[in-house]
């Protein structure tokens, strides 16, 4: 009885290649949104390198197209970290400048001859879409593709991964995140087949994500995790051991390729888990294997002790190891992950990077919008079915979620599997709702025909809960459809619009160049930056040395072109201390430390006259931490607050701080753009002392136009003997202050003798 | 490379050209003499034997107000005289800051203070003085010695030619007679502790500085200036930049007056030859240093490649010096004294070598090329550090100009080709062996496998499976 004739659209059969047609168009769609969305940075800024980071990845791909690959491997840079240099091959990951470089090479090849800095800032978008497509394979795995192309819209264009994506923004993100997403694709279609072609091209891409970000160790704790929990609940397989054993055998020793990897992963904690989950998963097919061989119930009782007997031995001399030094220790990043004050009071340096930040409630609901509370209905959806595939989205979920509350970067991680789990929930709300033909009366011959259809469309499979066997409740109301559609519809609308503004406002900045408005609306540009880093290009020696705050490293490496002490790669502590001691000890004491160093300008970024709060002042307590850490006898943070426990820089600034070399330099001559009395600081909103300071060994060399970046000249020794600040006394007119001894003879007067030697 | 040979040739050229064409101080000929008219009679013989070196002179007195010691922001004059005045200032173009302006752009000084103790010191040459760390007593002082005298007042003194010790070579004394006396009247010099200033010239052990006047019957502590050989009667100053400042404390010491014969030996005085002397450390005839070549090269290349930039860690490292000192009006081969060596430092932050450098036995290079100059040079192996080391020599040494030679090269870490192959290795054998019998062995049980043919029933078994 046929009651229901099924529609032209409807009919699966007829409307495969329609479908795939479809699938095909809207996936591009979604691919140039996510691409047209970063472009904002473009369109409101200019096509230019972002932020800190990514100008170093930009000098490196420049030196990769311009000295080739084997150069780039053994590059020592001898233009950072003076006087020490940087094995700068062997400690990045690689993966990214490659990347650009061989796009770079191929586009020349195809007679396309593009400038290297286009294909930087254009990565990340490009790379976006791929993502998204990534997203949809993933997802696809997961539910089904409707599922898996909402997944891939609501990745294209979520403010949680547009922040680090952005025209510009050519970090080691811009390719990871795709990476990432689709290792985890092929390793869910690895572990559900059982290939070891799926595993080794798991482990391949694994490599790829190895060569590009830190953030690999994510992957190489996650996929053992999950074979963790299928383990335990019982659900080993001939698959999993396949999928497992053949991306981790290639895959480890693959990420040894990489010079920055080389031993870490046998020898470092962060890379013990999947070690041991391996060894684990052998004893347990070796188990497996016997338990088939032998019935015995007793039997099957003592390899399991074995296991049990067998992991503990392992732990204990994994813990042996450890606390011998074979296998390093955790390191303070990782520690910083479980405890959050831990950075802040033994490693400054690592806290005083913004995104290390622990997560602002409100940042989550900025960065994914509606993703957010649709996430945990989609992790619900998963735990329905429970296949092995969803057991990941499960871990994945967890895990992530804890790592981006405790920094700020982390939410990169999180946002792939809150589109996915958001997107399989709409996805079956839809489903449910979007049905246009009511459920017939009950029948038990309609019912199953229904039951047939729906198996047809999404093939269920068996297992998982009871409920989800349930039979099929339809939805009847008409009503009601058209609420939860159209509620649902409003809430796609509105996230697209959140999306949209957030990725103009607050993302698409470069922080290069600075944009505020002027009062009747218009924009303006504040461009200081490189006003600054252009002036020290043409105005100073090719080898002159520069001293900044690690943070403008980078800049000055990539936009003024001149040697620096330290950067933002902020390998030794020592280093950095030093730069910190020289900005927070008195004058005397730095001017030793910038001979031995033979720098020649020192730069600070002063942000009082216009407000701009991310200057070197408002750092100043980092560097005076970072100092102390090395110096603890030399420079105290207590000496730089009031009394009354205050961090102030008018007058009741503590002499410590009006000495330090930091306060002299940002607060020079400023007081003159005031009338007498009235120098105001808009950062700090605080008057300064009539007087300013006055600065013996340095010269005022460069101001910009609004006086964010400051740039002093060393002065050379004096040519006489004297210490510079004799030497400006008698400049400055006081031709008789020096009294006894000689002196004092010379002048008539008693004074002791001093004998010459 | 050759851009870089190309323009030391040429550099060297221009230099030998400069030389010959001049022929005087290296800084240059233009010399002011600061002096009244009625003190400059009693000065024609130093006058004319500047003239006679090739100075081209400027009298002008100190009262003159179109002097200027700078024209359109460059130095005016290369050397400059000032002579005893009774001037109790010297003007306003005259100042403690122009004379150190004057030295700061390169410029030599020679001040000439008043003999008598009545003479005026005017407050510029006082202030210039405390700037350097030299100390001239007030009005009203002179040097006294009982035993070695010339005259009733024992103001006069005879005063041996300058020693200085082996390792410092001595500009002083190159008159013919090595055991003339200079006649002497003064208040004598007291010098601080600065490194940059040097005595040219000690009182005798017995003499003292003390104030005539006030104590005239005796000297006790209070009225002592200085005595012995701590009281300086010529001392030189160089500065940081080689500008030298002579402070002479009794001017007549190269008066027309003191080059006489003395009256107990009936033998000519040394005054003209030490004036002589002075005057050509002064302005820069003698003790001045030139680097003419620095090359350094990597042992493996040799020198075809000449003062590259890259070394790498753990190789061998030739480095050369070559140096050469001005004598009136040629370049010469500068020797350094016996007890005295010259060093190379290799450093990074803080030196990793200090090594000595020894004369060249044969000249590789460019070295040839430079006739005039003694190359010094050794070979070394860079240390197991990579980062931006610099070669320095630092020779800074009494009464020659100041020698700072810095070349800073970067040192790198070992290329990903450049360590040893695995199978160089005698400990990897073992392992490298292992890799090659588990390829064999996996190769022949596929062989085996292969061409094993399976007992029939157990195969179907298999193939079930």
């Amino acid at each position: 009885m046929a009651s229901v004739k099924p529609s032209f659209f409807k009919d699966p059969a007829s409307t495969q290649s329609i479908r795939g047609i479809l699938r095909v168009v809207i996936l591009l769609t979604i691919a140039a949104a996510s691409i047209s969305s970063r472009l904002f940075s473009v369109i409101r800024f200019e096509s230019i390198i972002h932020e800190f980071d990514p100008w170093f990845n930009f000098r490196a791909s420049k030196y990769l197209v311009k000295h080739g690959f084997f150069d780039f491997w053994n590059w020592f840079d001898d233009r950072t970290w003076y006087p020490l240099g940087r094995v700068t091959g062997g400690t990045l990951y690689p993966g990214l400048m490659v990347t650009s470089g061989a796009i770079w090479h191929m586009l020349r090849m195809i007679s396309l001859p593009v400038d290297i800095r286009n294909i930087c800032v254009l990565l990340a978008p490009g790379f976006s879409g791929l993502t998204a497509f990534a997203t949809y394979l993933f997802t696809l795995e997961m539910k089904d593709s409707s599922a898996g192309l909402l997944a891939a819209a609501f990745m294209g264009i979520a403010p949680g991964y547009i922040s680090r994506s952005v025209a510009g923004s050519y970090d080691n993100e811009a390719i990871a995140i795709f990476l990432l997403m689709f290792t985890f694709y092929l390793w869910i279609k690895a572990a559900k087949l059982g290939s070891a072609m799926w595993g080794g091209l798991c482990a391949l891409f694994y490599f790829y994500m190895v060569s590009a970000w830190g953030g690999y160790v994510f992957i190489t704790n996650l996929i053992p995790l999950h074979v963790f929990v299928l383990i335990l609940m019982g659900r080993y397989s001939g698959r999993i051991y396949v999928a497992y054993s053949s991306w981790y055998a290639l895959g480890t020793l693959a990420s040894m390729q990489v010079p920055f990897v080389g031993f870490l992963p046998i020898r470092t904690s962060e890379h013990m888990a999947a070690l041991g989950i391996f060894g684990l998963i052998q004893l347990v097919a070796f188990v497996d294997y016997l338990r088939g061989q032998v019935p015995s119930k007793q039997f099957n009782t003592l390899l399991r002790a074995l296991v049990i007997l067998i992991a503990v031995v392992a732990f204990s001399g994994l813990v042996l190891l450890t606390v011998t030094g074979v296998i390093a220790p955790w390191s303070g990043r990782f520690y910083s992950l479980w405890d959050t004050g831990y950075a802040k009071i033994h490693i400054p340096i690592i806290a005083s990077v913004s995104e290390h930040q622990p997560t602002a409630w409100p940042s989550f609901f900025f960065d994914l919008n509606f993703l957010i509370w649709l996430f945990p209905a989609g992790v619900y959806l998963c735990f329905r079915q429970l296949r092995d595939e969803h057991v990941f989205v499960v871990v994945y979920s967890v895990m992530a979620s804890y790592f981006s509350g405790v920094m700020v970067r982390l939410m990169l991680t999180l946002t792939p599997i809150v589109c996915v789990a958001a997107a399989i929930a709409v996805s079956a709300i839809l489903d449910t709702y979007l049905e246009i033909d009511s459920p017939e009366e009950p029948d038990p011959d309609a019912a199953e025909t229904k039951k047939a259809k729906k198996a047809k469309e999404s093939p269920l499979p068996t297992g998982g809960f009871l409920s989800s066997k349930a039979p099929y409740i339809g939805i009847y109301s008409i009503t009601s459809k058209i609420a939860v559609v159209g509620a649902f519809s409003v809430y796609l609308v509105l996230f697209v619009l959140h999306c949209t503004w957030v990725t103009s406002n607050a993302y698409s900045s470069p922080s290069v160049v600075l944009a505020s408005r002027m009062p009747d609306g218009s924009q303006h540009i504040i461009d200081d930056f490189r006003e600054a880093y252009y002036w020290l290009r043409k105005n100073t020696p090719y080898d002159a040395k520069v001293m900044s705050w690690w943070d403008y490293g980078y800049q000055i490496g990539g936009m003024a072109d001149r040697t620096t002490l330290v950067d933002n790669n902020t390998w030794n502590n020592t280093h950095i201390a030093t730069v910190g001691k020289a900005m927070a000890s008195g004058e005397a004491v730095s001017y030793e430390i910038l001979r031995k160093h033979e720098v020649d300008y020192v730069l600070v970024i002063f942000g009082g006259l216009l407000g701009y709060s991310g200057d070197d002042i408002n750092k100043f307590l980092w560097m005076v931490r970072i100092a102390e850490g090395v110096w603890p006898n030399e420079v105290q943070e207590r000496k730089f607050f009031t009394p009354r426990g205050e961090y102030k820089i008018d007058h009741e600034a503590t002499d410590t701080m009006k000495n330090s070399l930091m306060y002299k330099m940002s607060y020079y001559n400023y007081q003159n753009l005031f009338p007498p009395g009235q120098a105001q600081d808009r950062v700090r909103g605080a008057k300064l002392p009539a007087e300013g300071p006055v600065l013996h060994t340095l010269d005022e060399a460069f101001t910009s136009e609004n006086w964010i970046v400051r740039i002093y000249k060393v002065k050379d020794l004096d040519a006489f003997g004297r210490d510079h600040f004799a030497a400006r006394a008698f400049e400055g007119g006081k031709k008789k202050t020096r009294k006894g001894g000689l002196a004092g003879r010379a002048a008539g007067k008693r004074g002791r003798r001093v004998v010459r030697v | 490379m050759t851009r870089l040979r190309l323009s030391s040739v040429v550099t060297a050229l221009l230099a030998g050209f400069v030389s010959v064409s001049r022929g005087f101080s290296v800084t240059g000929p233009r010399t002011l003499l600061v002096v009244e008219e009625e003190t400059k009679e009693l000065f024609q013989t130093l006058i004319g034997d500047l003239e006679a070196r090739g100075f081209q002179l400027d009298i002008r007195s100190a009262k003159s107000e179109s002097l200027n010691l700078f024209q359109h922001e460059e130095r005016a004059y290369d050397n400059i005289v000032i002579f005893p005045t009774k001037l109790k200032g010297l003007g306003p173009n005259l100042q403690s800051s122009s004379f150190l302006n004057h030295a700061t752009a390169g410029g030599n000084l020679l001040i000439l203070l008043p003999s008598s103790s009545e003479g005026n010191i005017p407050s510029a040459i006082t202030e210039l003085a405390g700037q350097v760390d030299v100390f001239i007593p007030p009005k009203g002082f002179s040097v006294v010695d009982h035993f070695d005298t010339a005259d009733e007042e024992h103001t006069t003194l005879l005063v041996d030619l300058p020693t200085f010790p082996d390792n410092t070579k001595n500009y002083f004394a190159s008159g013919d007679d090595p055991s003339a006396k200079i006649l002497y009247k003064g208040a004598g010099l007291a010098i601080g502790n600065s490194p940059l200033v040097q005595p040219i010239l000690t009182a005798p052990r017995l003499a003292y500085s003390y104030d005539a006047k006030e104590a005239s019957s005796y000297a006790d502590d209070e009225s002592v200036f200085s005595a012995g050989q701590q009281l300086a009667l010529v001392a030189g100053v160089q500065t940081r930049n080689s500008a030298r400042i002579t402070f002479v404390s009794g001017g007549d010491i190269f008066a027309d007056a003191s080059f006489t014969k003395v009256a107990k030996t009936n033998k000519m005085t040394a005054n003209r030859a030490f004036a002589k002397d002075v005057t050509a450390w002064t302005f820069k005839e003698t003790g001045v240093l030139n680097v003419d070549v620095v090359e350094h090269w990597g042992v493996e290349f040799g020198p075809n490649i000449i003062n590259g930039d890259v070394y790498r860690i753990k190789s061998d490292v030739t480095f050369s010096i070559g140096l050469s000192e001005y004598k009136y009006d040629h370049f010469e081969p500068y020797t350094v004294p016996e007890t005295d060596a010259l060093q190379l430092e290799f450093t990074m932050l803080d030196p990793y070598y200090r090594i000595p450098l020894a004369p060249a036995t044969t000249k590789l290079g460019l070295q040839g090329t430079y006739k005039n100059s003694t190359v010094y040079t050794t070979t070394f192996r860079t240390p197991d550090q990579h980062g931006v080391f610099t070669f320095a020599v630092n020779y800074k040494r009494p009464f020659l100009s100041n020698l700072l030679e810095k070349r800073a090269v970067t040192v790198r870490h070992f290329a990903h080709n450049e360590w040893t192959r695995s199978w160089g290795i005698s400990g990897s054998w073992p392992w490298i062996g292992g890799i090659w019998v588990v390829v064999v062995g996996w190769i022949a049980f596929v062989g085996v496998w292969l061409w094993s043919k399976p007992v029939a029933p157990a195969a179907a078994g298999k193939k079930k499976q």
